[in-house]
């Protein structure tokens, strides 16, 4: 078959055309979207320019909105339970509200179950509790459930009176843990080491005689139930160079309880609890409203000391007595240096003349312990020393 | 004498214009194809240039941004901004949650002094039963007319409806009764 000129060339033209069409498909369209692709990368990154602009300039609103928000967070979440599935927590809440001896209710508890309520889904707890007493009583025992910081309802009430002044019956408690909401599980209790307390044989009774040892506080300090234990004297500081100070300061409870009777005293003392040490030992006062420190950048670190924390920085921070960094960081775990400490007490104590030196010496007239800071006032200071010297500062002032 | 052929001039010019016609298509043709090959060449090239440019113009922004003094703050508040909206919805929550567990409390220490304080001084009660929704109680009266004051003071009251006695019993100059109620806005 010939094939005439004019085919060749119109084939030639559909050669030609579907070369072009073919490198538009396989090569063009897809340069065109990637080039689509990243002028919206290029666009997204000057919009971040200008974002950037507009958040540095907005950054005080920014702060103040975070603390606003996290105070409110933070407010509802400490009016509501955070933990009732671990049902020791419980026990001893109800341990702490049942202190009148001539209430001994039976309790019983229904399983944590999940409940959804305004579309959230929550978990609650119901308690029953049967009761013999007067109305006096009982009307006690009712107001500390209603006035608890943490929400707990009475769902039911029923009560029979056999005289006028003995009543019996029971009601219901419902309690209501917004954990699955906030994500996060506050303790109101802590438990004391109690490694000397085993039994040997499980089916020997209980010695009457044993004395009733501590085995928990509560750890709670914005809360009407805040309770002041005993102080257990550590274990770990007989024959200590600072061991007598160490327990006055504890009989004067300076000292959080940390649920270790191990004071750890040639540890360094780390700046969040001097804090807290300064503000239990100088008694500062409580805030009226809570302190936020979510403005600090770090936060997050203070961990379960950030109620007193808030506290101390109350008194502290705000009126200049104990200082943060300059990049806007509280850093409460680094330790403490005798020179963070000269300034904070020069500042607490109102007195400009104030050294680590001057009471070191006397530390050292009175026990033979010389504090490295003598040598090196950048060094950090150790847990027994800070003890030592808030004692001298006591007896100075005869605290 | 040669025949002069009038149309062979007509014949020549067609043909003339036919070569031309012919000519210049195949030039035309010519320089499609040629616009063909150019295009199907310079064209990814063109925007090969182009996506070079865009990448290294994405390269200088991006750098001029990371490399910015503020840019850590930035990133930080940009976390701050985060924090905020994720602390907006969960305060939501906890809000409407807040307020829900609010409304299931029903039984107050002003729900019991409202209770004692529809008693006339002549009564007293003997049991009470107290849900979120209903009252239930029995109690001693000196007189049926202090049972009617009790009920007549339960229809005054604006936290309470519905009261009911089924039963007046005397006995020793002493009247039982049973009594219910409804508490107005009892929950669930």
């Amino acid at each position: 078959m010939s094939i005439s000129k004019r085919d060749k060339v119109l084939l030639l033209v559909f050669v030609f055309i579907l070369l072009f069409y073919g490198s538009y498909r396989v090569i063009v369209v897809d340069q065109l979207a990637i080039i689509n692709q990243r002028k919206a990368e290029l666009t997204n990154i000057r919009n971040q320019k200008d974002l950037m602009n507009e958040l540095v300039n907005n950054k005080e609103q920014i702060d103040v909105d975070l603390r606003a928000i996290n105070a409110e967070v933070s407010k509802l979440k400490r009016s509501h339970f955070s933990l009732i599935q671990e049902q020791e927590e419980i026990i001893l809440l109800m341990n702490e509200f049942m202190a009148n001896p001539d209430l001994r209710p039976n309790i019983a508890f229904t399983q944590p179950s999940n409940e959804t309520i305004s579309n959230s889904e929550i978990s609650s707890m119901y308690i029953t509790l049967n009761y013999e007493s007067t109305y006096t009583d009982l009307l006690n025992l009712l107001r500390t459930f209603w006035q608890f910081d943490r929400k707990i309802l009475i769902n039911q009430l029923s009560v029979s009176a056999a005289s006028e002044n003995h009543l019996s019956g029971s009601f219901e408690l419902a309690i209501y843990d917004l954990s699955p909401i906030t994500g996060d599980r506050d303790r109101l209790f802590m438990w004391f080491e109690n490694i000397e307390n085993f039994k040997t044989n499980p089916y020997a009774f209980a010695n009457p005689q044993l004395p009733d040892h501590e085995r928990y506080a509560f750890i709670d300090p914005e809360t009407a139930l805040q309770i002041e234990k005993p102080y257990k004297p550590f274990q770990d500081v007989s024959g200590h160079w600072a061991e007598s100070a160490i327990h006055n300061l504890g009989e004067r409870r300076v000292f959080l309880p940390t649920g270790s009777l191990n004071f750890e005293p040639d540890e360094y003392v780390t700046r969040g609890l001097f804090i807290i040490w300064m503000d239990r030992f100088f008694q500062w006062p409580v805030p009226d409203e809570p302190v936020d420190l979510t403005g600090f950048d770090d936060h997050d670190t203070l961990g379960r000391y950030e109620g007193s924390v808030s506290r101390a920085v109350f008194s502290g921070y705000q009126s200049g007595l104990i200082v943060g960094h300059e990049d806007n960081t509280l850093r409460p775990l680094d330790p403490i240096t005798y020179e963070e400490t000269e300034l904070a007490m020069r500042r607490i104590l109102d007195n400009e003349d104030f050294t680590w030196n001057e009471y070191a010496e006397i530390i050292l007239d009175l026990t033979d312990y010389s504090s490295p800071g003598i040598e090196d006032i950048t060094l950090p200071m150790t847990r027994a020393e800070a003890a030592y010297f808030l004692y001298l500062i006591a007896e100075e002032n005869n605290r | 004498m040669r025949d002069y052929n009038y149309f062979s001039l007509v014949k020549r010019r067609k043909k003339n214009q036919e070569l031309s016609i012919n000519t210049s298509g195949k030039n035309y043709l010519a320089l499609l194809l040629l616009v063909a090959v150019i295009a199907s060449i310079a064209w990814p090239f063109f925007n090969q240039i182009r996506l070079m440019t865009i990448n290294s113009r994405i390269n200088s922004t991006h750098q001029s941004l990371v490399n910015d003094p503020q840019y850590s703050l930035f990133q930080d508040l940009q976390q701050k901004q985060m924090d905020i909206s994720n602390g907006h919805y969960q305060l939501s929550s906890l809000q409407e949650v807040a307020q829900a567990i609010r409304e299931k409390e029903v039984i107050t220490e002003r729900l019991l002094d409202e209770i004692t304080e529809l008693l006339p001084a002549d009564t007293h009660l003997t049991s009470l039963e107290l849900t979120n929704q209903t009252v239930s109680m029995t109690g001693v009266a000196r007189s049926r007319a202090a049972v009617a004051e009790l009920l007549l003071n339960l229809r005054h009251s604006d936290r309470f409806s519905q009261p009911y006695i089924p039963s007046l019993n005397e006995s020793n100059q002493l009247y039982q009764f049973n009594l219910s109620f409804d508490i107005r806005g009892g929950g669930s």
